[in-house]
């Protein structure tokens, strides 16, 4: 019976190997064109009038499965923020954990795979919802090659491409210099961190990113872009992972991008409240409330929409954003 | 100090398929494919981002291998200059570089540098059990002491660096020949980033940031 155990633990343990090396695999091949992109569309198109904005695109944590998808916590918090932002151009159709913008489910060969796992983890009664975390998994790799010197470089160029024809879908004006805040739930803050630097060199804008809860590692995009505001729950444990395991991000090595970008104040935290990472009592949550009678989730809201208001048009690159009121 | 030819607690049969020339095949087949995973994991990513064709991809590994395979027998060759010269020990060469391409047993698994994140640190931890295995074959082959293997191996190591500081320059340039050959680039290929500006979505109306 060990025995059995064994064998399948080391056949999962190889699978895993192999997906992993796919992942960037599957970067490098793209890049090197030997691969194609399905998802991406010719570049200057506008399908949509030209809007002033100003543009938010929201990069979802590793739960997302496409572009297309997202949950009513998520669609309630992007209501609330429009509501609070006159004009805001909300992007939410760019799938983070995709290099070409494929969803899980339009993926040729295993999307009838991600499509039924998708059922499954949102059946309750199902005995193998459980399983449906492979989706947080496979996600997640697309997040460590991001983070990832060798491949993210690439992963990111891609993304970034893939974000601007969003922006572009979404009624942005090339060349209007309308500023774009990027929103990254969890590891969703890892991918926006990532593109921001090809979004601010391309647009020629002010960017900014902000983390909500978010995991990411040091990057050059901190140099170009405006700033970074990390948002955070004082009981979410996952946020502090991005400190712990990018040792680029330790304060032993204060002359990497993320130290030199904290030196110069384009860093700020601000702690919401007692928020968790996910789920019950996380940022999303509109029954949780903080004891200025507010829910977690207006609060989410309002902190993301007083620094989207702060990147104003013509805001200067290297703009500070407003002092947090704590440190993660 | 004077040691004996080799091992004498080794057994007559293995010794003497260890001096067969199957062996001496056997263990240069087993640097080759270390080489290879091992130019998967490091070249490979190289060679990608330098948007190399297919053919030209297979041929750079390819070519990554042999080169692997020549600088471990040169390797090899300086660790028994060095050992002999040391501690006066008489093995064959052909009996010595068997034994110590035993240590390039854990770089066959040199592909999982490829893994996102940890495959730096893994790929690390198995360069560092190639070196200790190394230390035990010489050990094994030549009953030498675990401080005199290490020393040993610091010399060949050394004799080596020196020799390639002498021989540096026609070095690169057939390394340099080599490398245009299989990859059709008329320098040895660099990782390099992508351009910042993504192109076809620069604006056309030039625009302060």
């Amino acid at each position: 019976m060990i025995g059995v155990v064994l064998w399948v633990a080391a056949i999962l343990c190889a699978l895993l190997i192999v997906a992993a090396i796919a992942v960037p695999l599957a970067a490098l091949a793209w890049w090197a064109g030997w691969i194609s992109a399905p998802g991406v569309a010719a570049p200057l198109v506008n399908s949509e009038p030209p809007r002033p904005g100003p543009f938010l695109v929201y990069l979802s944590g590793v739960g997302d499965i496409s572009g297309e998808y997202s949950t009513r916590y998520e669609d309630a918090m992007l209501d609330a923020l429009v509501e609070r932002v006159p004009g805001l151009q909300v992007v939410t159709d760019v799938f983070a954990y995709s290099w070409a913008n494929v969803g899980l489910t339009s993926e040729g060969d295993l999307g009838w795979f991600w499509a039924w796992l998708n059922a499954v983890r949102l059946n309750k009664r199902s005995p193998l919802r459980k399983v449906g975390k492979l989706i947080n998994l496979r996600n997640v790799l697309h997040i460590a090659v991001s983070a990832d010197n060798r491949y993210g470089p690439i992963y990111n160029y891609g993304v970034a491409e893939m974000i601007i024809q969003g922006l572009l879908r979404h009624g942005y004006r090339l060349g209007s210099g309308t500023p774009v805040t990027l929103l990254g739930y969890s590891g969703g803050a890892q991918i926006a961190v990532g593109t921001a630097g090809y979004i601010q060199a391309t647009l020629r804008t002010p960017v900014q990113v902000i983390s909500l809860g978010g995991i990411f590692n040091s990057n050059s995009s901190l140099e170009r872009i405006s700033s970074l505001v990390h948002l955070y729950g004082s009981r979410d444990r996952g946020q502090r992972l991005g400190q712990l395991i990018f040792p680029a991000r330790w304060p032993l090595f204060p002359a990497t991008h993320w130290g030199r970008a904290l030196a110069v104040g384009k860093v700020s935290f601000h702690c919401l409240g007692p928020m968790v990472h996910s789920g019950r009592g996380s940022y999303l949550d509109d029954n949780e409330r903080l004891e200025d009678g507010r829910s977690f989730m207006a609060a989410t809201a309002d902190a993301v929409a007083e620094h989207v208001l702060h990147l104003g048009p013509g805001a200067p690159a290297g703009v500070v954003a407003p002092t947090g009121q704590g440190r993660a | 100090m004077k040691h004996g030819p080799y091992n004498e607690r080794m057994p007559i049969e293995l010794l003497n398929w260890l001096l067969s020339p199957e062996a001496v095949s056997a263990a240069a087949l087993l640097i080759f494919m270390a080489g290879l995973s091992d130019g998967i994991g490091s070249q490979g990513v190289t060679l990608l981002i330098n948007r190399i064709t297919p053919l030209r991809f297979v041929l750079g590994l390819l070519a990554s291998a042999a080169l692997f395979l020549v600088s471990a027998a040169l390797w090899v060759a300086a660790l028994w200059l060095s050992v002999r010269t040391l501690y006066g020990v008489s093995v064959p060469l052909a009996l010595f570089f068997v034994a110590v391409s035993a240590a390039y047993g854990p770089l066959l698994l040199g592909a999982l540098r490829l893994l996102p994140l940890i495959g730096t640190p893994i790929w690390v931890l198995l360069r560092l059990w190639s070196f200790g295995a190394a230390l035990a074959s010489i050990q094994a082959v030549t009953g030498l002491g675990f401080w005199q293997a290490a020393l040993g191996a610091l010399g060949g190591t050394l004799l080596l660096a020196g020799a390639s500081w002498l021989l540096s320059e026609p070095a690169a340039a057939v390394g340099g020949r080599l490398w245009a050959l299989v990859t059709g680039r008329p320098r040895p290929l660099e990782r390099s980033a992508p351009p910042l500006v993504i192109p076809g979505y620069e604006p056309a109306i030039e625009v302060e940031p």
